[in-house]
């Protein structure tokens, strides 16, 4: 076996890309919340926890699991290095110890989960809220006094502790400042049992419970976490998905209630609207419609607000970097424009190969059906493929796929270019994949980034047909040649079945047009049986030793 | 008529006619006039003389003796415009041409006899030659489309060709082939019915119910199906016609985006019509998400950027300032025998990068020398001129980028185990390299990688295309670094006619944008000069203005694509600041691409 491995030292000097670490200026109990943990595993009764870290917060794993083992008196287990994106659960790593909850710690994308009951810790990214409010000050003076629109305030999660003294003390000034909640992630509860230490969330607290009050109270959902109901979140209400889709009673965290709603107009009887997006929440007031909104966004760069951004690539977002580098006015419009290469790299391809980037995220199983079957009557050839994280060596062994749709959570399917390394193909959404291939989709300045909200019930579904297209051609402007979409009439792909009869003989033609004909072009297609073995050497030599990294004999 | 005839044939060559005496004679004398000038120069020099002049008896007389009755409102003029309707009404241009065409042009019987070879790029011999051969129209129809014509219905064109062989009718299921068709395979292939045949006269067209070989026409209902040209046949068997190919190039592009970005699927939509309506121009998204228009210069550029902003998009647009497409291409050899090893370490590639031999780059690019000659043919040519070694000239592995460009990638490996295996992986990094150069993102040029060693895994697995595709391209990104990098700029040959006394003005223009006037000379029997000069394209942006301006507006250039040239100065020098360096650096961050220089230790590893 060594033959084949290295002495793992690569993986120990490779440096961990992104992310904060924990600064001083937290405690554990801060940063972690340990005691609303282990409230909330008492309250559910769970057995085996494991909680979850993403790479620059694993230094701190073992003191958070030695705190929780202490009070809980039963040990927990600690996930790192994740499957796919560490904002997303990673429930096939729970399965392997037979976790029956996860605590997920750090940045999340928000995206539901199926199988187990997560209890989300945003944990916290130095915030220097002065700071923040005074660069926030100057940047919103230059705004044209036509805002009477609302200006909505999102934020990462990371940041959601602060986010309540923001918003109060910048409401003062700004009278049309709306507040988003994070839809599943709670913060510290006065109500918590045994929490008797420092609640630095007190006036965030408050002010939920005030914005609740005037809310309809079927309104109010079910929250994540058992422990900590009415109070929070005030508009964590119903999923996207609909009661009948919910699969073996086991989903103890959704809790679908009958108001599934994703649009603005069935809560209109309300005197707020209810915007959903990207797991977060906004309460509109009235007759504004989220169309003339404008955005403040705090917390570092990142995938969270280039979905964002892209989801709403035409509108201004005010974007408030914690370094201190001063409020950046940015819109996702160039990064939009950017992606439009993506539909024609599309239409041109033959073969799309769905790349399975989650194995949690709720309904990605009826998502990979729905691509495969617009991908069919696009007549193009789907594979799926899962391969973990994807990086270079692992998209180009399979080089005849023409591109990738990438099934993930919301943040993760951006790859952009200029983010992420140069892959050999390129990695698409889903909604890339309904623009380009389904008659009748049309493209719009709204990035659908959740697959989702692709799926029947979701706000952009589509009902797409299953009958094959008729065929159509246009011209590719990536080669300028004719690119097709749809079948070609059935009488061809007859002819050149799965048998063909050549000299007399049957033979099986597997996956004509398809990675068949491709292995069929290659230069080199196995050992040549007509041709004869090599001569029997009759000289015996000793061969190098050692890996190809590093012979034996090369040791300098 | 007889006398005509003899003069026909006397009005060419050494005949002269003494007005005397009546005699011919094949050599000048004192009192003799070349033929031609007797009976065709001289009686209109005089026409022209007589109105110009205002010589009224003279005109009159001269009118009535040639027979030319003016109109009624004609009568009165005098000068310019009298001397217009009188060469119309005597020598009509249109009719003169028609003439000529007629008398002169082969009919299609005689010329596709000789000229069938040319056309087909199939076999000499086959059903579908030797119908183009006999322009039978009983044959099976080969039809060539040139051009697509825009029709009054928005999107739809008509596709006009030339019918070679057989007969095409309205009804009639054909298939379509465009230039990448290959026989037997299915891309780029479409069995279509044709909705109707038109006859195409100036602006009218006229339905026909069929078109027998050796016409021309236009074709409803295939348009969808066809880029630019295309060929047109019943048969099975059939191969492609020959593209025509333009002396022309697509170097100077414009970026374009709509004013208001939710017009965005229009402009595609605009983009993908004029990509077929202009025959040359070409419209590409690219990586970096600009969405670019590649014309031949910047007249061509404004007017395809008019036709997509009023006919085809119909959308207002932003424009950019025209830029000019590079190439980018090696100096010298490689200073070292560069190494990549794969994602897994267990596989190591060895090359090394020099620059083409003079001349095969656009041997190249002229098809001389192409991926589809025969090996032993193109190894001789390749021996023999460009000093090629005859086991390398037999080795090389593919072309690129595309299959199709001016870069080589050539085994000069000795004996290695499971090499084979690998070359398509070598091929497809080496394409992708090639495409998207080290750079900034430009294709290369006129780079030839040698693959000197390998090492790989004993197991398959470990050497699949996942670890050989992109170390390839890694280690030829370190060749390309190590071998002097250099960029390559398209450059005009710039013909421009003007007076004496405005040459020295011409000079001054081309100077300050780095021409080159390399021939000067007076057009025999007028006064006017020609300089030929090389001007690279980046600097031909206003060119015409500014020679206008320096010349009084006695200049007149014309501008084609000539070749391409390496720019002086090392682009991965930020010290000398350096044109080329800068042109790197603006088209990197143009591009989207990560800013500041590549570093050729993100690609060279150590052993």
């Amino acid at each position: 076996m060594s033959a084949f491995t290295n002495t793992g030292s690569a993986v120990v000097q490779r440096q961990v890309v992104e992310g904060v670490p924990r600064g001083d200026s937290f405690t554990l109990e801060q940063m972690y919340e340990v005691t609303r943990c282990v409230a909330w595993v008492r309250q559910g009764d769970y057995h085996k926890v494991c909680l979850q870290f993403p790479d620059e917060l694993l230094g701190d794993a073992a003191a958070v699991a030695e705190a929780m083992t202490c009070q809980l008196g039963q040990p927990v287990y600690i996930l790192g290095d994740t499957t796919y994106g560490s904002c997303c659960v990673d429930e096939v790593a729970a399965a392997h110890v037979g976790a029956d909850a996860v605590i997920h710690f750090g940045n999340t994308c928000l995206s539901r989960s199926q199988r187990l009951p997560v209890l989300y810790i945003p944990t916290r990214l130095q915030v220097d809220i002065a700071g923040v409010m005074e660069q926030l000050k100057n940047a919103l003076e230059e705004r044209d006094s036509s805002g009477t629109h609302p200006l909505i305030l999102l934020y990462d999660t990371r940041c959601q502790y602060a986010v309540g003294k923001i918003f109060s003390e910048l409401s003062l000034s700004l009278p049309h400042l709306v507040q988003s909640t994070l839809e599943g992630v709670g913060c510290e509860e006065p109500t918590t049992p045994n929490t008797c230490k420092e609640h630095s969330c007190q006036s965030q607290g408050k002010k939920s419970k005030e914005s609740n009050s005037n809310e309809d109270s079927a309104d109010v959902g079910h929250v994540f976490d058992n422990c900590s109901n009415d109070s929070k979140c005030n508009c964590c209400d119903s999923e996207n998905c609909q009661k009948p889709t919910e699969k073996d009673g086991s989903s103890h965290n959704d809790s679908c209630t009958s108001n599934a709603s994703n649009s603005i107009d069935e809560n209109s009887q309300n005197s707020n609207s209810k915007v959903k997006f990207n797991g977060r929440c906004v309460l509109l007031p009235s007759e504004t419609d989220i169309k003339d909104c404008s955005f403040i966004y705090l917390g570092p760069k990142g995938t969270t607000l280039d979905s964002l951004l892209l989801r709403f690539a035409d509108k201004t977002f005010y974007h408030v970097p914690l370094s201190n580098e001063g409020v950046q006015r940015l819109s996702g419009m160039q990064s939009l424009f950017r992606r439009n290469i993506k539909l024609e790299i599309i239409r041109d391809a033959s073969i799309i190969g769905i790349l399975v980037g989650t194995l949690g995220v709720a309904k990605y199983q009826e998502a990979i059906a729905r691509l495969k079957s617009i991908i069919k009557c696009a007549g193009k050839r789907s594979y799926t493929f899962v391969v973990g994280k994807p990086n270079e060596p692992k998209l180009a062994n399979i080089s005849e796929v023409d591109v990738y749709v990438y099934v993930t959570c919301p943040e993760t399917t951006l790859v952009d270019r200029a983010s992420d390394p140069i892959l050999y193909r390129k990695l698409v959404a889903p909604w890339e994949v309904e623009v380009a291939l389904v008659a009748g989709r049309e493209w719009s300045m709204n990035f659908e980034s959740d697959f989702s909200a692709l799926l029947p019930g979701g706000a952009h579904h589509m009902e797409v047909c299953k009958a094959p297209r008729a065929e159509e051609a246009s011209v590719s402007l990536i080669t300028n040649q004719t690119q097709t979409l749809g079948l070609r009439d059935g009488s061809e792909e007859a002819a050149a079945g799965p048998v063909v009869v050549q000299e007399g003989r049957a033979l099986a033609a597997l996956h004509v047009g398809g990675g068949g004909q491709i292995l069929g072009g290659r230069s080199w297609a196995g050992l040549d049986p007509t041709q004869p073995p090599p001569a029997p050497s009759t000289v015996v030599l000793e061969g190098r030793k050692g890996i190809a990294a590093e012979y034996q004999d090369e040791k300098r | 008529m007889v006398m005509g005839m003899m003069i026909f044939s006397r009005l060419w060559g050494e005949h002269f006619f003494n007005k005397k005496t009546k005699k011919w004679s094949t050599a000048k004398s004192q009192d003799n006039e070349r033929a031609f000038n007797t009976y065709i120069l001289d009686p209109i020099f005089k026409l022209f003389d007589a109105i110009m002049n205002f010589k009224k008896d003279e005109t009159q007389k001269l009118l009535e003796t040639l027979k030319i009755k003016l109109a009624v409102d004609d009568r009165d003029k005098e000068g310019k415009p009298l001397l217009k309707v009188v060469m119309r009404t005597w020598l009509p241009a249109g009719d003169t041409l028609f003439h000529m065409i007629t008398v002169h042009l082969p009919s299609p019987v005689v010329a596709q006899r000789y000229r069938a070879e040319m056309l087909y790029e199939g076999p000499s011999d086959d059903v579908c030659c030797s119908g183009i051969k006999n322009c039978d129209a009983e044959a099976p129809l080969m039809m060539y489309i040139s051009k697509m014509v825009p029709t009054s219905d928005k999107g739809r064109f008509y596709a006009f060709g030339r019918v070679f062989s057989g007969k095409v009718g309205s009804g009639q299921k054909v298939r379509i082939m465009g230039p990448n068709y290959v026989p037997g395979k299915k891309e780029d292939l479409f069995e279509k019915s044709i909705q109707r045949s038109i006859l195409m006269m100036g602006r009218f067209v006229e339905a026909i119910e069929d078109v027998p070989a050796g016409n021309i026409c236009g074709l409803v209902g295939v348009d969808q199906y066809l880029v630019k040209t295309g060929t047109i046949t019943t048969s099975k068997e059939a191969h492609n016609m020959k593209v025509m190919k333009f002396s022309v190039s697509p170097v100077v592009r414009v970026a374009v985006e709509p004013k208001n970005p939710s017009d965005l699927p229009k402009l595609v939509e605009g983009l993908k019509r004029l990509s077929k309506s202009d025959p040359m121009v070409q419209c590409i998204i690219e990586e970096s998400g600009e969405h670019i228009i590649a014309g031949a210069g910047e007249l061509h550029l404004e007017i395809c950027l008019k036709d997509l902003e009023e006919d085809h998009a119909c959308v207002p647009l932003k424009k950019s300032d025209p830029v000019v497409s590079y190439r980018e291409t090696v100096g010298s050899e490689s200073t070292e025998l560069c190494l990549s090893k794969s994602p897994n370490k267990h596989n190591r590639l060895y090359m090394k990068a020099q620059p083409m031999p003079e001349g095969l780059a656009d041997a190249i690019e002229d098809g001389k020398v192409t991926p589809r000659d025969d090996p032993k043919a193109r190894k001789t040519l390749l021996c023999d001129k460009f000093e090629f070694d005859a086991t390398d000239a037999m080795k090389i592995w593919t072309f690129g980028p595309e299959s199709t460009g001016a870069n080589l990638l050539i085994d000069v490996t000795k004996g290695v185990q499971y090499l084979n295996e690998i070359k398509d992986s070598c091929v497809a990094g080496f394409q992708w390299a090639t495409k998207e150069g080290v750079l900034c993102d430009e294709n290369m040029r006129a780079v030839r990688f040698n693959l000197h060693d390998v090492t790989l895994h004993a197991d398959a697995i470990h050497r699949g295309g996942g670890q050989i595709i992109p170390t390839t391209r890694r280690v030829l990104y370190a060749c390309v670094l190590t071998a002097e990098p250099r960029l390559q700029e398209p450059v005009y040959l710039c013909e421009i006619q003007c007076p004496e006394a405005a040459v020295g003005g011409i000079y001054g223009v081309l100077n300050r944008r780095r021409g080159v006037v390399f021939e000067e000379q007076q057009v025999i029997g007028t006064p006017m000069f020609v300089v030929k000069a090389h001007l690279p394209v980046n600097e031909s942006f206003g060119f015409t203005a500014d020679l206008r301006s320096n010349t009084g507006g006695q200049a007149f250039p014309q501008c084609v694509f000539d070749h391409w040239q390496e720019m002086p100065g090392n682009p991965m020098d930020p010290e000398s600041n350096s044109k080329p360096y800068n042109i790197v650096v603006d088209t990197r961050k143009r591009k989207g691409l990560k800013e500041g220089l590549p570093d050729v230790t993100n690609y060279l590893d150590k052993l």
